[in-house]
């Protein structure tokens, strides 16, 4: 009983893990997406004027980036009923991937913000923006470019914290890898099939994102001329 | 056993701070575990030799592309298959630091990249062999490069370490667990559990900030050490009219 070559080709192949792989997958874009939402808006909070939502929006991510995932999954999963809300396991699965990642990227956009040299902001005042325009024509922008690579990488490792929900048994690989090996007691192959899905998921990752930061790098964009001002600025002091 | 302990009970209880203290020394003797195989990867993929780059290169990318808890998993249940037989707690560290160490060797071989290859040239053209180029040279330069994502990644590893509960080590979250399982309102038990993490990753971020601040301003290279270094490297070098 080392290794079983069928076993592994049969369960490699089997709609089961196929399906699971799927789960992985989409767990990974939709909670990454509602992530960006939630960690932009908070990112601005920790830049706004006011101080309590200043205040607020760095006790979210002290909280969610100092705890283990693991607890908050818990925390929401038991929690939530005990405040009057039954979510399904999977409603509470996105929940808390959104909520960690959320934080994680709050910072990430947040650094990024900052790094937009000062003088660009002042040239938006100069120019008569306000706030709000200066920070969704100018810092913006300029800040989504270089925060395109963290986001890949942000991917990357979502793609494998979705492991983590199969504590609340939502079945993506990790679950149905687990179950795979309390119906088989064969751990060797079934790891092996649910490494083998993981590896091809985070390798075929890594060449999208290669194929992104390529297109979104400015040194290297040739061809397809853009505008070098938006439509929106160049109307601005137009006389 | 209390149906209620609440959070002050849970919080105030000996054995969530027993609890602690094992997410502790695991997370800093697993991070030590990747720090050291980060400091043997990371030099191998800059080897003259092919197969040495390749060994380092696909353990990154195997150890980096698949989750945490996958790996700590199978080593516990495919161990013994190979007739391996290790207390938990060894297979535990070895999936926590095994998997650390990919990242720690991307993180190290990213340092190392990050010296000026000209200091390399400079020692070498001062007569520095190969080792005493990396001990007296690169290394001091490259660990300056290394102690902030380190320090992140110490902060990671205590909030990773709850994934060994699902092996059965008894550190924070595997405490919780099972002092949980007895009451009806564990949303309690679990929030205390939050807060001593909080706790710890707290302090270690203000340790961080602190270590940081002071390599920033330069303090930690000087004093005994440094002025030990300079000793010991001035007679390894051979200064040309030196001695005129």
């Amino acid at each position: 009983m080392v290794w079983d070559w069928d076993l592994f080709v049969e369960q490699l192949t089997s709609t089961g893990f196929l399906e699971a792989a799927w789960t992985t997958v989409w767990l990974t874009v939709v909670a990454e997406g509602l992530a960006v939402a939630l960690g932009g808006v908070v990112a601005l909070g920790m830049l706004s004027t006011s101080r309590p939502v200043v205040a607020i929006s760095g006790l979210y991510v002290w909280i969610w980036r100092g705890t283990p995932i693991l607890v908050q999954l818990l925390v929401l999963y038991f929690g939530l009923p005990q405040i009057g809300i039954r979510p399904s396991v999977l409603q509470a699965a996105l929940l808390g991937l959104v909520l960690n990642e959320g934080a994680y990227i709050a910072v990430l956009l947040r650094a990024n913000l900052l790094a937009v040299p000062v003088g660009q902001s002042d040239a938006g005042r100069v120019l008569g923006l306000r706030r709000w325009q200066r920070i969704r024509l100018i810092l913006l922008p300029q800040a989504i470019r270089t925060f395109l690579p963290a986001l890949g990488n942000q991917v990357n490792s979502m793609i494998k914290t979705t492991s983590l929900v199969s504590v609340l048994s939502v079945q993506e690989l990790l679950a149905h890898t687990r179950d795979t090996v309390s119906e088989t007691y064969r751990p060797f192959e079934a790891f092996a099939v649910a490494t083998v899905y993981y590896l091809a998921i985070s390798s075929l990752w890594n060449l999208v994102q290669w194929a992104l930061e390529r297109r979104s790098d400015v040194t290297r964009r040739g061809g397809r001329r853009r505008p070098a001002v938006p439509a929106q600025l160049s109307r601005i002091g137009a006389p | 056993m209390n149906p209620h302990p609440g959070f002050l009970g849970s919080l105030t209880s000996g054995s969530l701070w027993a609890a602690a203290w094992t997410t502790i020394w695991l997370a800093v003797v697993a991070q030590l575990l990747g720090l050291v195989i980060g400091l043997v990867m990371a030099p191998l993929r800059r080897s003259r030799l092919a197969p040495l780059r390749w060994v380092s290169a696909a353990y990154v990318w195997f150890f980096r592309g698949s989750p945490e808890l996958l790996q700590i998993l199978a080593w516990y249940s495919v161990l013994p298959l190979v007739g391996v037989d290790l207390p938990v707690i060894a297979v535990g560290i070895l999936g926590l630091g095994v998997n650390e160490g990919a990242r720690m060797t991307e993180i190290v071989r990213g340092a190392l990249s990050s010296v000026d290859s000209g200091q390399t040239d400079a020692a070498r053209v001062l007569g520095l062999g190969p080792w005493a180029t990396a001990r007296w040279v690169v290394l001091p330069q490259a660990a300056r490069l290394i102690i902030g994502p380190l320090g992140n990644q110490m902060n990671y590893m205590f909030k990773t370490t709850s994934l060994v509960a699902f092996i059965g080590i008894v550190e924070l979250l595997r405490e919780t667990q099972q002092a949980a399982q007895f009451t009806n309102a564990p949303l309690a038990v679990y929030l205390a559990t939050a807060t001593v993490y909080l706790a710890i990753t707290s302090v270690w971020g203000a340790l961080q900030r602190f270590v940081e601040q002071r390599v920033a301003a330069g303090k930690a290279a000087v004093g005994p050490g440094r002025v030990l270094a300079r000793r010991r490297l001035s007679g390894l070098i051979e200064i040309p009219g030196a001695h005129l």
